[in-house]
């Protein structure tokens, strides 16, 4: 029922953004199979809901990113996922490390920008990768680091900061 | 709490990251409307979050994305009998109009979308599709113009060395024809072949002739004045008729095509082997 143009422009967002949606699900998931599935299903509720997609509430990118982040947290956190693989702990979320596992088609040009993201302290590092890749809330992680709600906040808005000097550093590189 | 406190805080970089519980998040929405500056602050790390996604990005296997579109495909088809069948029930509940309405409202709304993604593709396609075509005829008219300049180059290169090879060579002749009164500076040269009596005329100097006139090269044989044919105005090397046996040569201005005795009161230029 789709006419062409239609498919043609379905096509053209799918083969611009695949690659960031999918890295992101398996950098969640970690397992091939689950997360081909959970790209899948991210995929057709990117396009289910894009008619709710208001381009004045934030970016597109953004708001297919989150998608198929909650999606991913999602599944990671259901009953069946922790039956089959072992509870996805901090350690796992920080610990796997972006080059080795994550893909063996890593964009070579993006080497460089993850050396200096590896730059970051370790832990302004894994503060991003709780809250971003691990969908921890801020109690959660203040909770597991053992450190005040206030801290959470201005430890993750200094990750953050340093983040961004680190691809501005990258920028007048490339 | 202004903009610039609730920026340093941290909790804008909490909420992109959506580590904040819902009464938060909708806290930190209220600061955005109130504070442009807080918006753009968003935006930033929106923006630095991408980046810091797009690091992890990995190819999906190929065979996903027919998967998928596939899949679109099938849902659409689901949609749509599922929004006729809630049609067909409304009818029943004599609600039709208005969930009819919704049915052709979702359609409209869904198709528009779609047009608006594919005219922008479409757009993005023919200016780039414009922009080629432009460069392109660009790059053929330019082509066109090195042609022409080559060609122009190729046949001056020709005439020339076909100018040096009669000047080098030695069965070539050279003979110098004088202004005679009618124009005292002309000057024009003929090269002569002793073998084989081609003949090339060389004008140095010789004014432009006047509408429907032309010079015409004679030999002279034993006062007797033989045709050698016709040539024109210009500087370069031209080749004229044979010329079998000569003891000077002469000049004269004819109308135009040459005439069959010269027109003496109009001889310009004339020299003696």
């Amino acid at each position: 029922m789709l006419a062409a143009r239609e498919e043609k422009a379905i096509e053209i967002i799918y083969d611009n953004y695949s690659a960031a949606i999918f890295g992101v699900i398996f950098r969640i998931i970690q397992d091939k199979e689950i997360a081909e599935d959970v790209f899948q299903e991210t995929c057709i509720k990117i396009w289910h809901n894009s008619l709710q997609y208001d381009s004045s509430k934030g970016r597109l990118f953004t708001w297919m990113i989150n998608i198929a982040r909650h999606l991913a947290i999602d599944k990671i956190r259901s009953k069946d996922f922790r039956g089959s693989l072992k509870n996805q702990s901090l350690e796992n979320i920080v610990n796997s490390n972006m080059e080795g596992k994550s893909s063996d088609s890593t964009n070579p040009e993006l080497v460089g920008l993850k050396l200096l993201v590896e730059k970051l302290e370790p832990e302004q590092k894994s503060i991003i990768d709780l809250l971003y890749f691990g969908g921890f809330t801020q109690e959660e992680v203040s909770e597991k680091l053992a450190i005040p709600l206030g801290t959470v906040k201005t430890r993750s808005r200094n990750a953050l900061l340093s983040l961004r000097k680190q691809f501005d550093v990258a920028e007048k590189y490339t | 709490m202004n903009g610039e406190e609730y920026i340093s805080s941290g909790v804008l970089e909490l909420y992109v990251m959506g580590a904040l519980p819902e009464a938060e998040m909708q806290q930190v929405r209220e600061m955005a409307r109130r504070f442009p500056e807080v918006t753009q602050e968003i935006e930033k790390i929106e923006a630095l979050m991408e980046s810091y996604a797009l690091l992890n990005a990995a190819e999906p296997r190929i065979e996903l994305k027919e998967k998928v579109m596939n899949r679109i495909k099938q849902e659409t088809l689901r949609v749509i009998k599922t929004e006729s069948r809630d049609e067909n029930v409304a009818i029943k509940k004599l609600n039709a109009n208005e969930s009819s309405r919704n049915f052709y409202a979702y359609l409209a709304a869904a198709s528009l979308a779609l047009l608006i993604v594919s005219s922008a593709f479409n757009l993005f396609v023919w200016k780039k599709l414009k922009e080629s075509g432009e460069q392109l005829a660009v790059i053929r008219s330019e082509k066109q113009e090195y042609g022409n300049q080559l060609a122009t180059v190729k046949s001056s290169y020709d005439q020339t060395l076909a100018e040096i090879n009669i000047l080098q060579n030695k069965d070539y002749k050279a003979i110098e024809m004088k202004g005679l009164p009618v124009a005292p500076h002309a000057l024009v040269r003929v090269y002569w072949n002793q073998q084989t009596k081609e003949t090339f005329v060389n004008i140095a100097d010789l004014p432009a002739p006047p509408a429907g006139k032309q010079y015409q090269l004679w030999a002279l044989v034993d006062g007797k004045p033989i045709d050698a044919g016709i040539f024109e105005g210009k500087a370069s090397m031209q080749k004229v008729k044979s010329v079998e046996n000569a003891q000077a040569f002469a000049v004269t201005l004819e109308p135009e095509g040459g005439s069959a005795v010269p027109t003496l009161t109009a001889m310009y230029v004339m020299g003696n082997v």
